[in-house]
């Protein structure tokens, strides 16, 4: 249900002008020119890369039952289309506040320190102080080791405290209880042992895909939350340290942007880096798509950009040939740039 | 100071289990060592406790991240801090400030493939170790369950310079196997433990059905009527789930686990088996390593396993309390074919080697297969490991032998569960040990039953109620 809602929620905002594939390709968190260009186009970013690990059959099962819902159908172009009953649906769900583009798989880091701090904690108080980590990962280890060390971790107050900061946290997200549930089912404590996904799935009459989302989802909105309140949750905004992506840049655009913002044009780029010229254009999408102050100027008149926009209203199409088949005097790049810009 | 004293303060444990301490006193005379000793019995203790006592880090081989990862958790719980595992997820600075500081570790622990690396075979020519320990030395076989050519190896990347004593550690070994274990790691009158494989308390059934579709209502039908705990072993992962699914029908505590799982799954899984919230576990061989649970009282199979170490290391998992267990394979007429099939998959084809001298031709990295799905991962590794010791002719030879060997397993297993006779003795002699006495119910044929071994099923009410979050919340830091 969940994942549907999900492919349900891109197929509509792609409005039948991309194959079903893109879908896959953005939710998997693909890091081409192509799915950075849709993530901005059709302002896709919350369910860039929340699911890697998405297999192709899975996607294709999915998919085949959106189908068969009558929710979803697909066209010649192996585009698929929301039909009006999947349109209706839609807008009966619930909004899903994912926020895959700042996150990108990050969320479990942070929910891997959370939950070995909580089973050092229980175990501590439970006098067991030779426990078996869960976490064996010796990056998350250390990051817990540094967090704890310098604070009273075996005392009992300090551990309370640790609690009612996670309670009040937790209480006020605006998240269903179903799915503050499945957060703390997944946490091992002393004498008290997670739950699968699939003890979760039958649980709560899911599949554990599903439960896998509810689990994102909520580490999304409240990563959101902790970065918004600073200081009300300390020990927890300290976990979540370095987990949202500040520059969401991949390295090679970052190269890019720092020799543009020093005064190299797109070519002298292209020709000191030795890249095709085709691949500094996608850095640039990728700029105009994340920063704010991306002067679009340079690159396109303001009377050229409107008309683009026009174009694009007016057909309802974000397909690059239909603009530019319209405009034809602008370039594919200037388009996609018109694209992507962030806000527009 | 005594050797017990050493026990109690480093490990907290009173007594040595049977076998430790003669293994070690042979490791402190400076003789080389081959301990067989069962899973669960202690075997590591024959190599950590030496390193409160010897000079000089102690370098632990080993075959599987996840058991090296065990073991360093498992030294580190007792406040071990001069450990440390050298593996692929060791990265950059990392792993140069380990490598800088390497000699003043206590244990290192390392996987074949890392130990050829030029950079490690540098560090290591320069460190004086005080013991060389083999873990799971029956990988050096290739009459064993788990053969891995990387272990063949090992023995000339040993120091030639001052030779530290050696210690070979297995759970299971035929006499073959341990005349190879001396062999390739050019061992020196080792002192030998083996322990005993004969398991009084497990008693043996087959049980023989006309078809395999009748084996998972037998196996439902016996678990449902019998008391746990126990394991269900069978071949495939979608498998493991329908046995699980079957019995979560029956209300029975029940859980599938196979390598597919995440891994946090997984130990969720072993968690609640070792606490008892689940009852019963249907896995595939990945299913044991690691446990700890002493109260496992049945172990059943619904296949013929790949070898008689597979089988005898799987029904092990019964009884270690001592308390009376049953291990029952459930039999039909295809089981060997089936086996074969799976088992020969995992080998090389000519066809695979063919595809490889291709790539050396062309002067391509034949790993491409790996990436075209040419090949699997491990599949690959067999044949790398050939095709760089012997001529392409050979290599498939060699296959067709090691083809030919595995059936032979197989067929010894089949033999095993087909043959008229008592089966603790075929297993017992199988391992080239004899048998002294049988316990009533001993098997199959020589009789059992089943109600005097295990207890009719009581019914234990499903009762996983679900907490609400704070409830959860709270039970977790109380």
């Amino acid at each position: 249900m969940y994942i549907q809602q999900v492919l349900l929620s891109i197929f509509s905002s792609m409005n039948g002008q991309r194959s079903s594939k893109a879908a896959l390709h953005l939710l998997r968190g693909k890091r081409s020119g192509q799915t950075i260009q849709d993530v901005g186009t059709f302002h896709l970013h919350k369910y860039f890369g929340i699911l890697p690990k998405l297999s192709k059959n899975t996607f294709t099962d999915e998919l085949n039952q959106l189908i068969d819902a009558g929710w979803v159908h697909i066209n010649d172009g192996q585009q698929a289309i929301i039909t009006a009953r999947g349109k209706t649906l839609l807008q009966q769900s619930k909004e899903l506040l994912f926020n895959g583009w700042y996150y990108r798989g990050n969320e479990h880091i942070f929910f891997k320190r959370l939950s070995l701090v909580v089973q050092t904690l229980s175990h501590f108080h439970a006098g067991d102080y030779r426990f078996m980590p869960l976490q064996k990962d010796e990056e998350i280890q250390h990051f817990v080791k540094q967090f704890l060390m310098g604070k009273p971790y075996k005392e009992t107050n300090f551990k309370n405290q640790f609690r009612d900061e996670l309670e009040e946290s937790i209480q006020q997200l605006p998240i269903d209880d179903k799915h503050k549930l499945t957060i703390v089912l997944r946490i091992t404590g002393y004498r008290l042992s997670g739950w699968t996904w699939q003890q979760l799935a039958e649980e709560f009459d899911a599949t554990e895909l599903d439960m896998q989302l509810i689990l994102i989802e909520s580490l999304h909105i409240w990563l959101d939350d902790l970065y918004a309140k600073r200081n009300q949750y300390p020990f927890l905004h300290q976990l979540a340290a370095g987990i949202r992506l500040e520059n969401v840049l991949n390295d090679s655009t970052k190269k890019t942007a720092d020799l543009y913002y020093n005064g190299y044009t797109p070519d002298q780029i292209a020709q000191v880096r030795s890249l095709k010229i085709s691949t500094i254009e996608d850095h640039f999408v990728e700029m105009a798509m994340n920063d704010i102050d991306f002067p679009l100027n340079q690159f396109i008149s303001e009377e050229d950009a409107n008309k683009a926009r026009d174009v694009m209203r007016q057909t309802g199409s974000k397909k690059l040939k239909v603009i530019r088949e319209s405009i034809p005097h602008l370039s594919y790049f200037q388009i996609r740039l018109v694209m992507a810009i962030k806000g527009g | 100071m005594k050797l017990e004293d050493i026990l109690y303060r480093h490990f907290g444990y009173e007594a040595f289990r049977e076998g430790q301490k003669e293994v070690i006193e042979a490791i402190l005379e400076g003789r080389d060592a081959v301990a067989l000793l069962p899973t669960g019995m202690g075997k590591s203790l024959c190599y950590q406790l030496p390193g409160y006592i010897l000079n000089g880090p102690i370098l632990i081989i080993s075959p599987l991240l996840s058991l090296m990862q065990d073991q360093v958790d498992s030294l580190k719980r007792f406040g071990e801090k001069r450990v440390i595992a050298l593996n692929s997820f060791l990265q950059g600075s990392e792993k140069l400030h380990a490598l800088q500081r390497i000699a003043t570790y206590r244990y290192i622990f390392i996987s074949p493939e890392m130990l050829a690396t030029d950079s490690i075979q540098r560090v290591f020519q320069k460190i004086d170790f005080s013991l060389i320990v083999v873990d799971e030395a029956h990988c050096i076989s290739q009459w064993g369950f788990d053969f891995r050519p990387d272990y063949l190896k090992i023995a000339s990347w040993i120091p030639k310079r001052n030779r530290p004593p050696i210690l070979a550690l297995s759970a299971t070994a035929t006499e073959q196997v341990v005349i190879d274990i001396k062999t390739y790691l050019k061992m020196i009158h080792p002192f030998e433990y083996i322990h005993s494989v004969e398991r009084p308390n497990i008693h043996y059934d087959v049980i023989n059905l006309p078809s395999v579709d009748e084996k998972l209502p037998w196996i439902i039908n016996h678990v449902v009527q019998t008391e746990g705990p126990g394991i269900i072993y069978t071949q495939s992962r979608k498998k493991t789930l329908l046995y699980a699914d079957e019995l979560q029908k029956k209300q029975i505590r029940a859980a599938a686990y196979h390598a597919g799982m995440e891994m946090e799954d997984r130990q969720f899984i072993q968690q609640q088996f070792q606490s008892g919230e689940l009852e019963w576990i249907c896995a595939t061989t990945a299913f044991g390593m690691g446990i700890h649970k002493d109260n496992v009282y049945q172990v059943l199979h619904d296949h013929i396993p790949a070898t008689m170490a597979n089988y005898m290391q799987e029904v092990g998992r019964a009884g270690r309390d001592g308390k009376d267990a049953l291990a029952i394979l459930v039999h039909s007429p295809k089981d060997e074919d089936h086996t074969r099939f799976i088992v020969t998959e995992d080998l090389p084809s000519s066809y695979h080697v063919e595809v490889f001298k291709e790539y050396q031709r062309l002067e391509q990295d034949p790993k491409k297969m790996i990436d075209l799905n040419q090949i699997s991962e491990t599949v690959y590794r067999v044949l790398s490991y050939w095709m760089t010791q012997l001529p392409a002719e050979k290599v498939i030879q060699k296959l067709e032998d090691l083809r030919r060997q595995k059936v032979e397993q197989i067929r010894e297993v089949a033999n095993f569960v087909e043959a008229q006779k008592c089966m603790r003795e075929g297993l017992v002699s199988y391992f080239g040990q004899s048998l002294e006495e049988k316990p009533p119910n001993c098997c199959h044929f020589c009789g059992i039953n089943h109600q005097d071994i295990v207890a009719k099923r009581e019914f234990h009410p499903v009762s996983r109620n679900r907490p609400s979050w704070q409830e959860r919340l709270q039970a977790l830091m109380p």
